[in-house]
């Protein structure tokens, strides 16, 4: 699967790209989903909930452990993909950068998604640098 | 970190590899769901080199072994294997294990690879005043379990030994693919038939890639210690850390059928029998869980608003496809049918408003018993 260039990227393995109508998207990556690999439930918060840079906005389980999911800015959430909130992976397993997306956000402040955050590039060296 | 003569092999079939308690050992080479799968409907083979294995001969080798172990070594035939547990003198839980008899040669214990070198020490410290001579085997021995309806046949294909006389719980030593010597036991931690073999390290290589292209009409398949658990927890067996620990001990965890309360002295004896006087606070009880989140080891487990209770283990059991887990609960509430509540960190959809949890009830343990077994 070709990891979006014009997205960016979390150490924990989120993504965040910022859309054309100043939305960011937010998802996690295909290596994230490949190493939980026995999903069981995404829990996912609601439309107009809020979300602050660096936090958990909800969490993802597998059969093996619970892990966050850290937003990588603040801001409202406008949309929750209804199809993956719960125990409905195979967009995630098939798309984890298109079809797999968790939430939208309408960012406080849209700068904030390079603060602190990876270029795919960096991002790729870091799972290269993890394989060892 | 310590790895297993296999640790090429895993590597080979693309397993994801991880630290479990020191060791570099594969955790999935597909995922939990199929290789657990394999288990229960073909065959699948485990890595288990990473286990102890410590002989145990010489003149008083029984009594030593009958001191610090729970079940009855001098009763055992030889060729015998028992469940046994080894106890502090508080009656706690330092490991569980498999007793193997090799008659008046002596005895060989199979501990949990997270328990290796407390359960060495503890020998060493209780060997005095016993004429025996112990032999920690493990790192020049490899050890392969090979689970799940099709071993017998896979077995067969590779050895001389007569399966059919193997009986449950038995050991032999024969030729397995060329090697002498062998040692097949027909023991496993799946709820399962099958059968484990101890072989010398460098030969486990050999023979792990022989099982494989042996078996590949037979349906086997590599199994990682992800599907290990997820087996082990639906066959309702204990897993040392979870659902044992010497905070533990065996009457609330459901044990004493491994406990021989009426042979001589032995180490947590005493504690047992006064804790057996004094009456349990807790007991092992098997949940089923409604709701689609798993419980963790040390959840809170909660009845009219109290926690009364702590998870020990929880999947997603993926034979009976139903979020089961083990907690401790008070004797009272023990029965089947009793229902508890799970409360979760964040947000669950399947949690009603008003209610504290995911809804958890108990169930008769084990969760899954194979097909014929008594």
């Amino acid at each position: 699967m070709a990891r979006p260039d014009n997205a960016r990227y979390l150490e924990s393995h989120e993504w965040g790209r910022l859309e054309g109508d100043g939305t960011v998207t937010i998802g996690i990556t295909d290596f994230a989903v490949d190493q939980l690999n026995d999903l069981t439930f995404v829990d996912l918060p609601e439309a107009g909930d809020k979300v602050t840079k660096g936090e958990a906005f909800g969490e993802i389980e597998s059969v093996k452990a619970v892990s966050d999911l850290i937003s990588p800015v603040s801001g409202e959430i406008t949309e929750v993909h209804s199809d993956v909130d719960g125990d409905d992976f195979s967009a995630l397993k098939t798309d984890a950068f298109g079809k797999g997306w968790l939430i939208k956000v309408k960012p406080d402040n849209a700068d904030e998604l390079n603060d602190g955050t990876k270029s795919l590039a960096e991002y790729e060296k870091q799972l290269e640098e993890e394989a060892h | 970190m310590r790895e297993t003569p296999l640790r090429e092999e895993h590597e080979k079939l693309g397993a994801r590899m991880v630290d479990f308690a020191g060791w570099f050992m594969p955790v999935t080479y597909t995922n939990i769901k199929e290789e657990h799968t394999r288990v229960r409907t073909k065959v699948g083979l485990f890595d288990v080199s990473h286990m102890g294995r410590y002989w145990i001969g010489g003149r008083d080798h029984m009594k030593l072994v009958d001191r610090i172990i729970t079940n009855d070594r001098a009763s055992m035939k030889p060729g015998q294997i028992r469940y046994s547990l080894i106890l502090n003198g508080q009656g706690g839980i330092l490991d569980d294990v498999l007793v193997y008899s090799m008659g008046d040669e002596g005895t060989l214990l199979v501990v949990n690879a997270g328990n290796r070198d407390v359960i060495w020490k503890w020998i060493e410290r209780e060997r005095k005043g016993f004429v025996v001579d112990i032999t920690d085997m493990s790192n020049d021995y490899a050890m392969i379990a090979m689970q799940g309806p099709e071993s017998v046949a896979l077995l067969n294909k590779i050895s001389e030994v007569d399966t059919k006389a193997l009986k449950y719980y038995y050991l032999t030593r024969g030729n397995v693919l060329g090697e002498h010597e062998v040692i097949v036991s027909r023991t496993g931690y799946t709820g399962e038939d099958g059968f484990e073999l101890i072989m010398p390290a460098n030969k486990a290589a050999h023979f792990w890639q022989e099982l494989m292209n042996v078996g590949r009409g037979l349906g086997v398949g590599p199994a990682g210690l992800g599907c290990r658990d997820t087996l082990r927890l639906e066959a309702g067996m204990p897993l040392h850390g979870h659902e044992i620990d010497d905070t533990t001990n065996p009457l609330e965890a459901g044990l004493d059928w491994a406990v021989k309360l009426k042979k001589d002295d032995f180490i947590g004896k005493q504690a047992t029998l006064d804790l057996k006087e004094k009456g349990l606070d807790r007991k092992l009880v098997g949940l089923n869980v409604v709701g689609k989140r798993i419980p963790r080891q040390h959840q809170e487990v909660i009845r009219d608003g109290k926690v009364v209770g702590e998870i020990c283990s929880g999947t997603l059991a993926p034979w009976l496809d139903d979020i089961i887990a083990t907690a401790y609960v008070p004797p009272t509430m023990g029965e089947v049918g009793m229902s508890f509540e799970i409360p979760f960190r964040s947000k669950t959809k399947s949690i009603k408003p008003g209610d504290n949890g995911q809804k958890a009830l108990v169930v008769p343990l084990p969760f899954y018993k194979r097909p014929g077994k008594k």
